[in-house]
């Protein structure tokens, strides 16, 4: 780009994030057009035209040509559907988003720098074309000459143009340049500018529009082509397009061409306005323009300032704030501590100080964070259409429902939520749904099927829920193809719940045939993966011929955690808090040794699996024996819990979290890391994870012991006690029970894993 | 963007981006330097975007200047601005002296 260009490039990202958001409505409204199309909202179909209007006004200003060519064959079907020349129907609804496909493709593409290949998308332009202009496009048409089947004639016309803008229309962000410099690329310009208005320097608002213009165009362009020019600025103008024939050429001895003669003297320019030639200047003639721009109002500023209420901010920014915040939130932690240090008298002066001070850093932290906090529903906005492909594809009749669209989570895990999300649903419409409508009365239920898709708040996370009213998992199938991929031995006895946890196995799927859909073996084992990157989990509870529930739990934000830091020897770890159930001192009558090697804790009827911390990380110094330490119990995946074996709760503490894997390596059990307010680094623990590690420590113990055939699942001090809790045991929940007896199903995983 | 003063004459070297957000300052340049009655002397060789902000105030400047009889000049000015200038029609208005 020369340096006379105006650079544009500024400018695109806006574009490309408004064009983000604009296909999100488009799409949102596009839903709604299909869930009724004899009943459509006028509304929705404006909405469409605008957003489609604006991805085209945008895209010319930054020369995207495939993208103007083909936004304006699909905004002129648009219009007449709107005129109501054109009826909506289904098949009509089903072009619209093919063609808000295409053109998402083509953003992308313009985005990437590169050009989509015409036959891509020929067919659907050939069926807007013919819709919208009762002609299709020639499958030979070169980029570009699209517009030629706009029934104007391609003639070389004058145009006059009058254009004279309202005092506020450089304050609502337009550039009278910019609009000059289309012109020119439309044709010969001449331009003839009435500096009338212009005040003094001294009264000179800088803000505000003074000049006006009259411009002659010659150009082939349509007319269509020159009011595409203006059309973001006819707010803020006045405006008259004529053609020479119909109008008398304005005489204007000033009147310059903009190709005008090269500067004389390129090589030592100065540029001098002369008394003579100033007073010339304005005194030149008046150019007359349609309307009389009011005077200028001196409230134009506050006017403008208070009409704004939002801003646009690069994301790099808000990061930096966050990532400043938290250093933050880490040095007023090191202050804090500090405090401990100094004399009583000081140290309690300065402790109303540090309270305030956490206050106010806590406020920052949180408000700043809410920036980065987006509604799911950018992401909830693609299911319809993908429920609807879908079931079209896999002949079956579904409804999808959604709520809690509006329920906020930080940027980053909206951007990671797209794809576990849709596996979900095709999961859901694939496998749960039953094969036809008729299967499905025949089990007693609707044709139509129900997909649910929910969001919602929960104890500090946000669970995302997918439920389906179809046929339920298969048990006997997933045991017998669990069986057949050697995920699990022939003998193994597996509770319900633990059949139903082996879909997320790695190359695990029932599916008979590998379809476009589903069923090559790759997919919720994917999802488990992604969710758990995030630091979410996923689980499933099915009810044969009553449907499947989804339930995936991710963090609200990956920036920071509310935090309890606890001791173990020298070492300090960090629970999170949304995690942490309660805490405990066990007595030894609690605990008791399982014949795999597990240990348990009795906690009122229940057998919660106790993980030595100190064991699994080889801390010295601690305190081994759960009686004189303390256990503290949080809930793992699937809604399970472990007790975590500490010596003492140092206290809650918000942390900042820094990715171990950015920085280091990743480490079994630990989710990330943070700094302490003494400045050393703390990691954060990884529940699932560590109960994942416990359960393989104590299977190699139980390995080593050679202890599997005993008869008694558990081993205590007394008979009396061993009959108690062998009875407690059987009434306890599936889950523990399953903890017991299904641990090698689990080990097989891990190894399948790791060979994959 | 400052104004430098001597012998009665401003010096103010434009910033590379005249965009509306420095229609403001420059305006407040220009102000300070007609308020003192002075001479101007721009130096334009930096200038890589200009807006019809800025070459409103420009131009009302100069008029003002000159209305005053007092000296506008304007040096080295950049491809940009030029270009500018000639896009918004005000390049009739102005000559061009080696």
């Amino acid at each position: 780009m020369s340096t006379n260009d105006f650079d544009l490039d500024q400018f695109k990202a806006t574009y490309f994030e408004e064009c983000a958001e604009l296909l999100i409505d488009a799409e949102t409204r596009l839903a709604d057009l299909q869930h009724s199309p004899e009943n459509v909202d006028a509304e929705d179909l404006n909405a469409i035209f605008r957003v489609v209007h604006s991805v085209k006004g945008g895209a010319g200003a930054f020369s995207f040509d495939q993208l103007v060519g083909f936004a304006h064959i699909y905004e002129a079907l648009l219009d007449r559907m709107r005129q109501g020349e054109i009826q909506i129907t289904e098949d009509i609804v089903t072009l619209l988003l093919s063609a808000n496909d295409i053109l998402t493709n083509l953003i992308q593409a313009a985005q990437n720098d590169i050009t989509v290949p015409e036959e891509d998308f020929i067919d659907v332009k050939n069926k807007l074309n013919l819709l919208a202009f009762d002609q299709p496009v020639n499958s030979s048409t070169e980029e570009g000459e699209t517009e030629t089947t706009i029934s104007e004639e391609k003639s070389t016309k004058k145009y006059i143009i009058s254009f004279n803008p309202k005092p506020e229309l450089l304050q609502h962000a337009n550039e009278p340049l910019l609009l000059v410099r289309e012109m020119k690329a439309l044709g010969e310009l001449t331009t003839i500018v009435n500096t009338d208005r212009l005040p003094s320097i001294q009264k000179i608002i800088s803000d505000e529009a003074y000049f006006s213009w009259v411009f002659e165009l010659v150009s082939d362009c349509s007319l269509t082509d020159v009011e595409e020019v203006f059309e973001f600025v006819t707010e803020d103008c006045d405006l008259d397009i004529k053609i020479e024939d119909e109008t008398q050429k304005p005489e204007d001895v000033s009147s310059q061409p903009t190709s005008a003669p090269p500067i004389e003297d390129n090589s030592t320019k100065t540029l001098e306005t002369t008394k003579k030639q100033a007073v010339e200047a304005m005194q030149a003639p008046t150019i007359p323009t349609p309307a009389t721009v009011g005077k200028p109002t001196p409230t134009g500023n506050s006017q403008a300032s208070q009409r704004v209420s939002s801003i646009r901010v690069e994301l790099d920014r808000v990061d930096r704030l966050v990532n400043m915040v938290g250093e933050l939130v880490i040095t007023q932690a090191m202050l804090r501590q500090q405090v401990d240090n100094l004399p009583p008298e000081l140290a309690a002066f300065m402790a109303k100080g540090f309270e305030d001070l956490g206050m106010h850093t806590r406020e920052i932290q949180e408000s700043v964070m809410a920036v980065r906090m987006q509604p799911v529903k950018s992401v909830f906005a693609r299911i319809p259409r993908l429920v609807r492909e879908l079931a079209s594809k896999l002949g079956k009749k579904v409804e999808l429902e959604t709520s809690g669209e509006h329920t906020e989570v930080d940027k980053t895990v909206i951007e990671q939520l797209s794809d576990p999300l849709t596996h979900m649903i095709r999961n859901s419409l694939d496998h749960g749904i039953e094969e036809t409508p008729e299967d499905r009365k025949k089990a007693g239920k609707p044709e139509l099927a129900t997909v649910t898709l929910s969001a919602e708040h929960r104890s500090g996370r946000i669970h995302i829920i997918v439920t389906d009213d179809g046929r339920g998992i298969n048990r006997e199938r997933v045991r017998a193809k669990a069986i057949e991929k050697g995920i699990i031995n022939v003998d193994e006895n597996l509770s319900d719940e633990a059949i139903d946890d082996l879909i997320f196995s790695p190359g695990f799927s029932t599916a008979e045939e590998v379809t476009d859909v589903s069923g090559r073996g790759v997919g919720m084992d994917v999802v488990r993966r992604n969710i758990s990157n995030l630091g979410g989990r996923i689980s499933v509870q099915s009810t044969p011929g009553k449907g499947t529930k989804f339930i995936m739990s991710l963090p609200l934000t990956l920036a920071v955690l509310d935090g309890m830091v606890v001791a173990i020897g020298k070492e300090k770890f960090i629970i999170s808090l949304t995690a942490i159930i309660e805490s405990l001192r066990p007595a030894k009558t609690e605990l008791h040794n399982l014949s795999n090697g597990a240990e348990v804790v009795s906690l009122r009827g229940e057998y919660i699996r106790l993980v030595r911390l100190h064991r699994l990380f080889n801390i010295p110094g601690a305190q081994k024996d759960p009686s004189q330490a303390l256990v503290v119990v949080v809930e793992i995946e699937g809604g399970k819990q472990v007790g975590i074996l500490v010596d003492e709760l140092l206290g809650q503490q918000q942390v900042v979290i820094k990715s171990l894997e950015e920085n280091y390596d990743p480490v079994d059990g630990i989710s990330a890391a943070t700094i302490l307010g003494n400045g050393m680094v703390a990691l954060i623990l990884d529940v699932d994870g560590l109960d994942a590690m416990a359960r393989q420590a104590s299977h190699k113990q139980n390995t080593d012991d050679e202890i599997d055939n005993q008869p008694d699942l558990l081993t205590t001090d007394t008979d009396e006690e061993k009959s108690t809790t062998t009875n407690q045991l059987a009434n306890s929940r599936p889950e523990d029970q399953e903890a017991l007896t299904n641990k090698a199903t689990e080990e097989k995983t891990q190894r399948y894993e790791v060979m994959e | 963007m400052k104004l430098e003063v001597s012998d009665q004459t401003a010096t103010i070297e434009l910033a590379p981006s005249l965009d509306i957000f420095v229609a403001e300052e420059l305006l407040a340049l220009f102000v300070d330097a007609d308020n003192r009655s002075l001479d101007l002397n721009i130096n334009a060789g930096g200038v890589e975007k200009a807006s019809t902000a800025c070459l409103q105030i420009i131009h009302s400047a100069a008029v003002s200047c000159i209305e005053a009889d007092r000296t506008f000049q304007i040096a080295e000015a950049s491809d940009a601005l030029v270009t500018a200038f000639k896009d918004l029609g005000l390049y009739s208005k102005i000559t061009m002296r080696s």
